[in-house]
């Protein structure tokens, strides 16, 4: 996958690098947006993360530009701005996602891969991940062949713990992703682990592995490498 | 006390030490007056009685009871007109009483023979002159007074419109109201001066407000960008291997800290934004739809707290107010009445076209319930909640002219939000 990343912040941008290269794919950084005009003019990109504000230009102009260029990108926006105006403007102007900062890295993962696998559908119709086989257009998913039953949360966090595959997420940034703005509760990581608890149970009932791994007071990780 | 009505009083107390000064003035001065009158009038008699003595009329046909006449040694010399005061009878012979009278004593030598002669008339008494000026001056005292007061009244109320306009301006005018103020047009001086001064200050105060508003919203703007770097450099960092325990706790500590940090700021920008009037997108609403939504997405933290919700929702509730301010109201009142729940309790959720009440069980606030809209109040401090949701409750009541009312009864708080449509 390649990713080009528009972000004037220099510190941020390195993050959002670090954390996607890791899984190989290719990130490019922008800082301004004449370095954004001109790699999307240079070069093809699978997604781009964009921000709004940059200080030689607005983020939504970047679009536009994606647009008139018959670019094929998928474009997440990821702003400061809260506002649900510049949410609409950037929608219409053809952007797939918006995502507010400060967000977590595993979301914005998440949300990455989500609009990659949405605009080449054709051959990422199926999420493979070892024995567990999941079908993103029926929601679906199959271990071994055998269909689980899994709940809509069940079946969120399973596609946010693969996307996030072999790393630590944050029980925070679970709850975010699966309630949103209703996530500020304090005992939601209670419910967190309810799900991850009923998840795990009906993945190794059906005779898939233990992936997921409670890492002490932070979070969890999917392992794909234990037997 | 009114302006004018004090003034009033204080000028009628003036008035009465002048009018008491004056009534003396008077006094003496009638007093003085009837004197020389009387003085001139026995002088004027003794001279037409000299004439008709010396006519040859007889001088004991004119003795009566103010004139006495007396023929006595001729060697004693004619004296100067002697006046004095004195008693006699009442000149009128049916009134049996002593009469204080003036009394003209003078020796007087008439056609070679010398007399003493002693004219009284009767004067008018001090109790007199005084009961007269003291009634009128007091009749016209009370009249002053009466006259004062009506018209400090009658005047006030047109002299003192431009004031009365000006006060009442101030009293509807609030600091985030981005409407001009609207003072009444005077061309007394007074009223004037102190228009523009107001209006002055108003405006810099106006526009000082605007700026810190405005560095507010910034401020929690701008905080977002390096928490969100803080946030991704500790999530990068858990991705390191070999972490121990007491590295993922101190590293689990900071990431809720700036968590924590990053929902108060969001939180205070949008109390911020509400107070700016940036939410203005006002349309009808529907209420009933929006709470059996809120409702649905609310299901599943239900559950999981096993508290059970009583709705009585009337169909379409029709309000008028911006979708995101509508959102977030109901967001915070559900999520607040969750929060604050009890294992196994309930929520009760009532709508009309009133009020929306939203009741649930709960123990008791342990702090005033004075303070239960005010930012970062908790009835429990050490909670990590952020306390600002009815805050931001609050200042969307304000911002849509709703009222919110707080009760706690049977066991149950009760927040009731009131539409007052207009």
């Amino acid at each position: 996958m390649k990713v080009l990343i528009v972000e004037d912040n220099i510190e941020l941008s390195k993050n959002i690098e670090s954390y996607l290269s890791k899984e190989g794919s290719i990130c490019e950084t922008a800082f301004t947006y004449n370095q954004a005009i001109d790699k999307i003019i240079s070069y093809s990109y699978d997604v781009i993360i964009l921000d709004l504000m940059l200080p030689d230009g607005n983020g939504l102009d970047v679009l536009k530009t994606l647009k008139n260029e018959m670019s094929e990108a998928g474009v997440l926006i990821a702003s400061a701005k809260n506002s649900l105006e510049d949410k609409l403007d950037g929608l219409d102007l053809g952007a797939d996602d918006y995502i507010t900062k400060p967000y977590h890295l595993s979301e914005l993962n998440a949300r990455v891969k989500a609009i990659y696998r949405r605009k080449n559908f054709k051959n990422q119709k199926f999420i493979e991940c070892n024995e567990i086989k999941i079908n993103t257009d029926a929601a679906e998913v199959f271990v071994s062949g055998t269909q689980l039953e899994l709940t809509k949360k069940e079946y969120e966090l399973l596609i946010y713990f693969i996307a996030n595959q072999n790393r630590v997420i944050t029980k925070q940034s679970i709850a975010e992703h699966l309630w949103g703005d209703h996530a500020d509760f304090y005992d939601s990581f209670d419910f967190v682990y309810q799900h991850i608890k009923n998840l795990r149970k009906k993945i190794l009932s059906a005779g898939g592995g233990d992936y997921i791994n409670t890492i002490y007071g932070m979070g969890y990780k999917f392992n794909t490498l234990v037997k | 006390m009114r302006l004018l009505l004090k003034a009033t009083m204080y000028y009628l107390i003036v008035t009465m030490i002048v009018f008491g000064v004056g009534g003396i003035m008077t006094f003496d001065i009638f007093e003085r007056q009837v004197q020389r009158e009387t003085d001139r009038y026995l002088i004027s008699r003794l001279w037409s009685l000299q004439n008709s003595i010396e006519n040859g009329e007889s001088p004991y046909s004119f003795i009566s009871n103010n004139l006495s006449i007396k023929e006595i040694d001729n060697s004693l010399p004619e004296t100067h007109f002697a006046f004095g005061d004195t008693l006699a009878d009442h000149p009128s012979p049916r009134i049996d009483a002593l009469e204080p009278h003036r009394k003209l004593s003078v020796i007087r030598k008439i056609d070679g023979k010398t007399y003493k002669i002693e004219i009284f008339d009767v004067i008018v008494e001090s109790d007199d002159i005084f009961t007269g000026v003291f009634e009128s001056q007091t009749r016209l005292f009370v009249i002053l007074g009466a006259v004062l007061v009506l018209s400090s009244f009658l005047v006030s109320t047109w002299l003192f419109r431009p004031f009365n306009t000006t006060l009442q301006a101030i009293k509807n005018f609030r600091l985030n109201d981005t409407n001009q103020l609207k003072l009444g047009k005077t061309n007394t001086r007074e009223f004037k001066e102190l228009n523009d001064i107001l209006a002055h200050m108003i405006e810099k105060s106006q526009v000082e407000y605007k700026t810190l508003k405005e560095f507010s919203e910034n401020a929690s703007h701008e905080m977002q960008t390096p928490l969100a770097v803080a946030k991704g450099k500790i999530e990068l960092l858990l991705q390191s291997k070999e972490l121990d325990e007491e590295q993922l706790q101190l590293i689990n500590s900071s990431y809720d800290a700036i968590d924590h940090l990053s929902k108060m700021s969001r939180s205070l920008g949008l109390l911020t934004k509400i107070e700016n009037n940036e939410f203005t997108d006002f349309q009808e609403q529907d209420l009933t739809d929006k709470i059996k939504s809120a409702i649905f997405d609310f299901q599943e933290l239900l559950e999981l707290k096993e508290i059970s919700i009583i709705q009585k929702l009337d169909e379409q509730v029709i309000v008028k107010s911006d979708p995101v301010l509508i959102q977030i109201l109901i967001t915070n009142l559900f999520q607040n009445a969750i929060r604050h729940n009890i294992p196994n309790g309930h929520i009760s959720v009532t709508l009309n076209k009133q009020y929306l009440e939203i009741s649930n069980s709960g123990k008791p606030l342990r702090t005033s319930s004075d303070t239960l809209f005010k930012r970062f109040k908790k009835d429990n401090q050490s909670g990590e909640t952020i306390g600002l949701g009815l805050a931001i409750v609050k200042k969307i009541c304000e911002a849509n002219n709703f009222t919110i009312n707080y009760m706690f009864e049977n066991e149950s708080h009760i927040l009731r939000v009131s539409f007052n449509h207009q």
